[in-house]
């Protein structure tokens, strides 16, 4: 693809290009002047939300304060929490022998973790599911989701919780520590955030948080079902796992790409783009372009050289690279080394489904079976 | 004096350090990054932890 077309025009609903080239990729993202995210990641012009929307300086405040309750630092402390979340999880359904790991596993691992982390209610974060859906629908409308002024369900959660929080901020009382907190205590260079940016911020994260990580940790154990050998390393091996989360992510990358729009009319290979063009950057195509990782690039090896592994493109890069990258290499190294000791001998029995979205890379079904002890 | 270092076997390129601290980072073409004051004193000091705390892959650190 990225030796015969590496630049692409398309026309519908308007006038629109995507690059695949690891080279060009690498380009496009790390010059955010001239390729913003003003108008959004998406296809459709949208602004107004938060961090992938907005450019420096908004882009730093936005950053600065999600780190506060989000550092690398603090989730990597939340391991234990995680692991004892994830093994409950399994207890629910490791006595039935079979089933489709995405409805049982990797749909609820995401959301469990992300409902601890936001300090939300798991049932009403499962009903919320659709919301996360609809992001992986091809037939959502763009801009249609992740909206805090709408009146919603999600909202009026949202709001209720916030409420709460606000209420129990001012009579003193103790704070729980997280998220949520966080977003309604922080205070940056003297400011503090309105009702609808804290729904904003939660209402990204819990859907930035979701289908990605519901995907990564499902590629994951497919390909690793695919392979036997690479899983018989892993499990030899567990050492392995974290080149084996980042082979995941370079050679199933679960976003296949996000926009960037230009704010002055520039050149991509030879060809003229008018200011305020919506610019797609191909992450997965960039992941296996052989021109940067060598004719293997479209083998999946959990065995390659971790330092180049590395330097995929599933997160992004520059600016506005993944905050929530270290959650979800996190998550799937739990959830994966979890699924494979709990579920022996696990095998598939039957075909898995792709998600039909353009934007997501993942399964949409992953029929198993293992051996009950 | 505290030496900023980067453990460049943990990096994971997302370029964070030179993106919010340019003074003290920087990112060569292949998008690897490197110290460019290596002894930071007064204010540069609380930009350096600035780029610690907000590191992905918590490869940046301050030995004594």
């Amino acid at each position: 693809m990225q030796r015969e077309c590496p630049f692409a025009h398309t026309s519908k609903p308007f006038d629109w290009y995507a690059v695949t080239r690891e080279a060009d990729v690498a380009a496009l993202l790390k010059d955010w002047d001239l390729w913003t995210s003003f108008s959004g990641p998406g296809l459709a012009h949208q602004t107004g939300g938060v961090l992938v929307t907005v450019d420096p300086p908004e882009h730093l405040f936005d950053r600065r304060l999600i780190n506060q309750a989000f550092s690398p630092a603090q989730l990597l402390a939340m391991e234990d929490d995680i692991t004892a979340l994830i093994g409950e999880l399994i207890d629910r359904f490791v006595a039935d022998g079979q089933g489709d790991l995405v409805q049982l596993f990797t749909v609820p691992v995401p959301l469990i973790v992300i409902s601890r982390l936001l300090g939300l209610d798991e049932d009403q974060v499962t009903q919320m599911r659709p919301l996360a859906d609809a992001v992986i629908h091809p037939n959502t409308p763009p801009g249609k989701i992740d909206r805090p002024q709408e009146d919603t369900p999600q909202t009026r959660y949202f709001k209720q919780m916030i409420d709460q929080r606000r209420d129990m901020h001012s009579k003193g009382e103790t704070l729980p520590d997280d998220v949520l907190t966080t977003l309604v205590t922080a205070e940056l260079d003297g400011r503090r955030l309105n009702d609808v940016e804290v729904m904003g911020f939660m209402g990204f994260l819990y859907i930035a948080g979701s289908q990605t990580t519901t995907q990564l940790i499902g590629n994951l154990i497919y390909r690793l079902l695919q392979h036997p050998e690479q899983l018989d390393l892993l499990i030899n091996d567990w050492s392995l796992l974290p080149n084996a989360v980042e082979e995941s992510l370079r050679f199933d990358s679960p976003v296949n790409g996000l926009f960037r729009t230009n704010t002055r009319e520039t050149e991509v290979h030879g060809v003229t783009i008018p200011e305020d063009t919506k610019v797609i950057c191909m992450f997965g195509a960039a992941n296996i372009d052989p021109q940067f990782w060598g004719e293997d690039a479209g083998e999946f090896n959990i065995r390659r050289n971790p330092q180049l592994t590395k330097r995929h493109y599933a997160f992004g890069k520059g600016i506005h690279y993944c905050m929530g990258a270290p959650l979800a290499r996190l998550e799937a190294r739990v959830a994966v080394k979890a699924i494979f000791e709990r579920l022996p001998n696990l095998r598939l029995t039957g075909e898995p489904k792709e998600i039909a979205a353009h934007v997501m890379h993942g399964v949409d079904s992953l029929p198993v079976a293992w051996d009950i002890a | 004096m505290a030496k900023l270092v980067i453990d460049l076997h943990k990096c994971l390129n997302s370029g964070q350090c030179a993106y919010l601290q340019p003074e003290l980072f920087a990112l060569n073409d292949d998008g690897e990054p490197r110290v460019v004051d290596s002894a930071p004193t007064g204010d540069l000091i609380a930009k350096a932890n600035d780029a610690i705390t907000m590191c992905p892959a918590q490869a940046i650190s301050l030995e004594d």
